[in-house]
């Protein structure tokens, strides 16, 4: 219930606030003003524009695959969204139920896969099936190296449950913290950015950079955008799509984005937990933690990894395909697996 | 006998595993059975998400519609143009195969009344992954490695392959 009364307005709302940012910051780095004209500042740019996608006809072409054409955005849709009903929200609201956690959200999230290549075949066009045959072997490839950077923090607090591995990042978790991993260092009790897990355990940061570039890959965003690069094939899987359905496709890149950007603050960043250390009296940490606290700090680190990500996207030019191929395969999978393996190692000689 | 709503859960999923396979045996489009195919192996998921074996449930998604299903969509691609006339599947020894399944069906179901097996009750669901994790390294520990290194033969063998019929 918590996935659809909190993460479904709040993804609807990010949409349109994230689409406006990303134009505005677009804009900023190209040395350009971005939207400027409807409302002050261009706010209203986002909603005037989903107006006019709302009353695009719904054009189907007379050579496609009916049913695969029409069920492909919501299976893509669908699967990303049921990825959301694992995220704890904050302290006292966990993810649902099940004991596999984070395994769930993996699996579920694979499934998207299959909607493009619905989309791709359905749509019975050169250019679709190019950009669903690309995105499937991105997608699965890159799966591999991101599996494995979310198997080196599983490891790290031996649990597949996100709520757990949140709470053992900050002034509530049961086990002792130290930062850095150093045994005079010992930050249990103060909390703060200290004890999360890219500071209690170092080689987090390169496990964080491996995850954050597959994810990037998984969410389909530049430099990774080969499955619907404008400049070579139209559109990619979605070209023979026009209106609400190519708006779904859209919905669906933004919430694989802010879900892989949740899931990364989670694992890498404290999740819900504040920031703000005990400092002597100044006891920040306890101050600012609670349900309220939690969805805000939550919701700011995953709007910051948006932020990122939009960055990159206007800063770095696509890669080639034998390039997308060789960094996941050749650099990003060996990298991860030593990365698995030192903090195995860590993990028995620290402890 | 009183319906509960688990029942009803089941009957749906068992209805969601067993139509798209008869979809899948008339239907001469390739593509649309292995869509198909996906759904059966999704109910089987959630049978066994109600058989309270997560881990289970989990592993079925990510290996079989997440890995296999889309390795087998991507071969039917790779291999017809679009521009050809669809990819169908003709109908060959209905009779005998009919046949075939249908005797299957019978030892299978013959078997399992045979074969006593009872509902043990709620497992324990706090550490499926923990308990299973250990058997797998302690009980079982020979075959877990046995399959590991037939893993690693295939992905040698399959490498060796792709190289030597490539142009690299």
């Amino acid at each position: 219930m918590i996935t659809f009364l909190v993460f479904l307005p709040f993804l609807l709302g990010f949409v349109v606030i994230g689409v406006y940012g990303e134009r505005k910051i677009a804009g900023f780095i190209q040395n350009r003003l971005g939207p400027m004209e409807v409302g002050p500042v261009g706010l209203f740019q986002t909603i005037a524009d989903l107006l006019k996608m709302l009353q695009k006809e719904d054009i189907r072409p007379k050579a496609i695959d009916k049913i695969l054409f029409l069920l492909a955005p919501i299976v893509v849709f669908g699967s990303i969204f049921a990825g959301y009903a694992s995220l704890p929200l904050t302290t006292e609201i966990e993810g649902a139920g099940f004991s596999v956690g984070v395994f769930f959200l993996l699996s579920i999230v694979s499934i998207d896969v299959l909607g493009i290549l619905m989309a791709g075949w359905g749509s019975n066009n050169k250019y679709s099936l190019y950009g669903a045959m690309r995105s499937a072997a991105q997608i699965v490839s890159y799966e591999i190296p991101l599996g494995l950077s979310v198997l080196a923090v599983v490891m790290f607090y031996q649990t597949l449950d996100l709520q757990t591995i949140s709470a053992s990042q900050g002034v509530l978790g049961n086990e002792p913290t130290y930062l850095f991993g150093i045994k005079s260092l010992e930050v249990t009790g103060v909390g703060g950015f200290l004890s999360w897990n890219v500071f209690t355990m170092p080689f987090m940061w390169v496990v964080f950079i491996i995850f954050f570039i597959s994810s990037l890959a998984e969410s389909n965003r530049v430099p990774f955008d080969l499955p619907e690069s404008e400049s070579e094939l139209i559109g990619g899987y979605f070209t023979e799509y026009s209106g609400f359905r190519w708006g779904i496709f859209m919905l669906a890149e933004y919430a694989m984005m802010l879900l892989v950007s949740f899931l990364g603050a989670i694992l890498f960043f404290g999740g819900w937990n504040t920031p703000l250390p005990n400092i002597g009296e100044f006891a920040l940490a306890d101050w600012t933690t609670g349900p309220i606290w939690g969805v805000v700090w939550l919701f700011s680190k995953a709007t910051f990894f948006i932020f990122l990500q939009i960055v990159i996207r206007w800063t770095y030019p696509r890669l080639r395909v034998d390039q997308l191929m060789s960094l996941s395969w050749k650099y990003l999978t060996p990298a991860a697996i030593l990365l698995l393996f030192i903090v195995g190692i860590w993990k028995l000689w620290m402890a | 006998m009183k319906m509960e709503i688990v029942d009803i859960l089941f009957a749906f999923f068992g209805a969601m595993v067993v139509l798209p396979v008869i979809y899948m045996l008339i239907t001469r489009n390739i593509i649309r059975a292995a869509f198909a195919l996906v759904i059966s192996l999704l109910g089987i998921a959630a049978i066994y998400v109600l058989l309270n074996a997560e881990l289970m449930a989990v592993v079925q998604i990510l290996i079989y519609a997440g890995g296999i299903i889309v390795l087998l969509i991507f071969g039917i691609m790779l291999t017809k143009r679009v521009s050809d006339e669809g990819v169908v599947s003709e109908h060959r020894n209905v009779i005998i195969g009919s046949a075939l399944a249908t005797i299957l069906l019978g030892l299978l179901t013959w078997g399992i009344f045979q074969s006593g097996l009872v509902w043990e009750g709620e497992p324990n669901t706090v550490d499926q992954v923990r308990t299973i994790g250990i058997s797998f390294m302690t009980d079982y520990l020979l075959s877990f490695e046995v399959i590991a290194f037939l893993l690693l033969v295939a992905l040698v063998g399959a490498s060796y392959l792709a190289k030597r019929s490539g142009n690299i």
